[in-house]
């Protein structure tokens, strides 16, 4: 399983499914992230212990911990 | 005739300029003040409507509802939002919305519109959405909503009158039902309870479509009501096959979960009709600029030397304005001197009252630029790039990323930055940054510092001294902070899950509004609290007299005809006055304690006032060391420090200062948002052996550096 902690940043990828338990991904929802959506890496932050994501037009920032919860695909981009 | 009240509350998700159209709404004064219960700010306004076409005056009363994502306990606001919409009176909705972030917004919109009020919704930043090339068809989106949608730019106040036109429409209205639509599952289950009631004509006041969703949501109240009616019997078996029928497709029996991803869908769905993307979105400014103030390297340095920065405008800046009020007071001293006299009425108005509080005043400068600067970084959206680019490094403490806001705000008053530490949900989280609030000095320490600095080093160097000191404040809380978080608090971290707002001009208005309310709030504390302690500290400190010590030095005075004898003379006995006053008296007692670290008697007093206010310790050292002056044109209060007070003292001095319990308007705080006195007791416990044992510490190697 891969997940956002493995992407780099400017990756795109797809939400698969979010392992974690009622409240956070309550939370996560109500920012819009849920499986099915399209993501892409903004910035990591020192070592990697934060990440900023762009989901639609939101920008929202993870921790490390999160991050992990998250199970993702990675869209490979098309190139013209 | 009287005109009509409507009730209406402002609701939305963070960041989407609520404050904003308030203040485009009405110019009228914005009443600020608290949820009850929480010190959450809750924000009213009034104003009259004068509909013309049916000649009605309305008198239009508005409460904004603190930001929420949804209407979970999430947090605080989203806590007291959620309350307020189920079990406060009002008329109507007015669902704020960010037209550039249509989707997300809609599901709060989808959550709103289940509540079963009337509502209005204002796809505020219309503006920007425009540039960003984004299209919506408000008219599609009214279709979709069942409710009216009006454009609205709180910056280029577009679409307010509009906005006030379709409230009173609505108002007016009976209310119909939203028209969210659920997957066809859900709506067939829908169709057939709803079927089901008609055959039976049951009578009920609210529609059967509802009932029905109701029922779907098992939902307390409405099972309660039909459990005692005869259909009852009929309907259970059709409901419990509805609820199989969903939990097979869903698979999974967490209703609430289902209806939230019914939410989900039905927001995409309408964003998705409605919303036209013109041509391929060009880089946004917001991306431009995160690109250089949060890479990975550049970001914490740029951040601290806005940081410095902000500090040496406080220091330089704030030193013009400082001296003009200075002079003031003084002048203001000597005229109520000649007005009443020497004796004790004159004595108490202008070293007692005009002294303290212009003691105070004097720092107001400092305090408002230094308010101004955090008003900057949390409109402007920094502040939370900040939290992003720190949390990495606070979350070895034990801390989050949004400890940073509230610890940040501790630089200006602590009483906002506890209140601040609301936004940190986990319990563990919130109360770790409570404790070590008092670790970043306040606003109101900065006189004492202002005052030390100034007095043992010169101008050019007293600007990083000042810097340095507040750095040191900082790193010890975070240093407090890992302790606590090993010994003292264990649990689990608060997930992090954190907007991050687009870059925005910030709104001079706001500004303003934020730096005068920040800068009320400091005067009315000089006013009332710091006043009164000042009269308390001048009335201990000249009472109880001492006639037989007068006469004695009285006739040694008059003896010698050498007028510099005369002076020391007349210096010494208001010193062996103050020695023996109730002030003094309590300096001597708590002498021993803080005689380990250099310090006299005056110095205990100072710091003891300075558990009423931190600005009382400028005002005590004033009436302390004052009293023995007699030349006006002299340095005052700062050449007085540097004769009576040698250096170790003074360092030693400094670092209790820094970490000893804030204020009694702080502490109560504290209290509050902590959750009960023991919390207090603690605090008091924890700061006072902390600033002791670095005192000791601080006075022994300065001591040791300077011999």
């Amino acid at each position: 399983m891969i997940n956002i902690y493995h992407l780099k940043v400017g990756d795109r990828g797809r939400i698969v499914k979010i392992h974690a338990g009622k409240t956070l991904r309550a939370r996560l929802k109500s920012f819009g992230i849920y499986p099915g959506v399209a993501f892409r890496i903004r910035a990591f932050s020192l070592g990697k212990n934060n990440v900023e994501l762009e989901v639609g037009s939101t920008l929202v920032a993870l921790r490390k911990g999160e991050m992990e919860k998250i199970e993702v695909e990675k869209i490979e981009n098309e190139k013209a | 005739m009287k005109p009509e009240e409507i009730t209406v509350v402002l609701a939305g998700q963070p960041n989407v300029g609520k404050s904003m159209l308030i203040n485009a709404i009405s110019d009228a004064r914005l009443k600020v003040g608290n949820f009850s219960g929480v010190t959450v700010d809750k924000t009213e306004v009034e104003f009259n409507y004068c509909d013309e076409k049916s000649c009605r005056d309305y008198e239009i009363h508005i409460i904004d509802l603190p930001g929420a994502y949804s209407l979970n306990d999430f947090t605080i606001e989203e806590k007291v939002t959620k309350r307020f919409l189920e079990h406060e009176k009002y008329d109507l909705i007015v669902n704020v919305v960010d037209s550039t972030n249509l989707e997300r917004n809609l599901l709060f919109t989808a959550e709103l519109l289940e509540t079963g009020k009337k509502m209005v919704v204002a796809l505020n930043m219309s503006d920007e959405a425009e540039k960003e090339g984004i299209e919506i068809d408000e008219k599609q989106l009214s279709q979709i909503l069942g409710v009216p949608c009006i454009k609205t730019s709180a910056k280029e106040h577009k679409g307010i009158e509009e906005l006030k036109k379709a409230i009173i429409e609505v108002y007016n209205k009976p209310y119909t039902d939203s028209k969210i639509v659920y997957s066809d599952v859900i709506e067939e289950e829908i169709a057939r309870i709803v079927d089901f009631l008609e055959e039976k004509k049951y009578a009920c006041k609210i529609p059967y479509k509802k009932v029905a969703v109701k029922l779907l949501k098992e939902d307390k109240e409405i099972y309660q009501k039909l459990h005692d009616e005869p259909i009852w019997i009929e309907l259970l078996p059709i409901i419990r096959e509805a609820l199989n029928h969903i939990y097979i497709h869903y698979g999974t029996k967490d209703l609430e979960e289902i209806f939230e991803d019914e939410r989900v869908a039905f927001a995409r769905g309408a964003a998705l009709e409605v919303m036209k993307i013109k041509a391929e979105r060009p880089q946004t400014l917001t991306e431009r600029i995160d690109a250089i103030l949060i890479n990975k390297y550049f970001g914490i340095p740029i951040f601290l030397f806005f940081m410095w920065g902000l500090f040496q405008l406080t220091f330089t800046l704030g030193a013009i304005p400082m001296d003009w009020i200075d002079q003031f007071f003084t002048a203001l001293a000597e005229g109520s001197t000649k007005i009443f006299g020497e004796g004790i009425l004159g004595s108490v108005i202008s070293d007692g009252i005009i002294g303290g509080v212009g003691a105070v005043v004097m720092f107001l400068p400092n305090i408002l630029i230094l308010f101004l600067g955090i008003a900057l970084l949390e409109t402007t959206g920094y502040m939370s790039r900040v939290a992003f680019l720190l949390d990495g490094f606070f979350h070895k403490f034990g801390l989050h990323g949004k400890s940073f806001i509230p610890l940040v705000t501790g630089f200006g008053c602590s009483v906002p930055a506890y209140m601040a530490a609301r936004t940190l949900k986990n319990e563990k989280d919130r109360l770790l940054t409570l404790f070590i609030i008092g670790f970043m000095s306040c606003g109101a320490r900065l006189p004492i510092y202002v005052l030390f600095t100034g007095a043992f080093f010169s101008e050019a160097v007293a600007g990083n001294v000042l810097f340095g000191i507040y750095i040191t404040g900082a790193l010890l809380g975070l240093l407090a902070a890992k302790v606590l978080n090993i010994f003292v608090f264990k649990g689990e971290d608060e997930p992090f899950v954190m907007e991050m707002p687009k870059y925005r001009w910030p709104s001079a208005k706001l500004i303003w509004h934020t730096v005068y309310t920040q800068g009320m709030m400091y005067l009315k504390k000089a006013g009332t609290f710091i006043m009164a302690a000042a009269i308390l500290v001048w009335f201990a400190s000249n009472y109880p007299k001492q006639p037989e010590l007068e006469k004695v030095y009285q006739s040694k005075i008059e003896q010698t005809s050498d007028k510099e004898r005369k002076t020391a003379l007349e210096n010494e006995l208001k010193m062996k006055e103050l020695e023996k006053s109730y002030l003094g008296m309590i300096g001597k007692a708590t002498e021993p304690f803080f005689a380990p670290l250099g310090m006299d008697w005056k110095m205990s007093v100072a710091l003891e006032a300075g558990l009423a206010a931190k600005e009382v310790v400028v005002s005590t050292m004033g009436v302390l060391y004052a009293l023995g002056e007699t030349d006006e044109s002299s340095q005052g209060l700062k050449e007085q420090i540097k004769k009576h007070i040698p250096l170790p003292a003074a360092v030693a001095f400094i670092v209790f200062v820094m970490i000893y319990l804030p204020c009694f308007a702080a502490s109560a705080v504290f209290t509050r948002e902590a959750g009960g006195v023991k919390y207090l007791v603690y605090l008091f416990i924890f700061t006072t052996s902390t600033a002791w044992t670095l005192s000791f510490l601080a006075y022994h190697i300065a001591q040791g550096v300077l011999s």
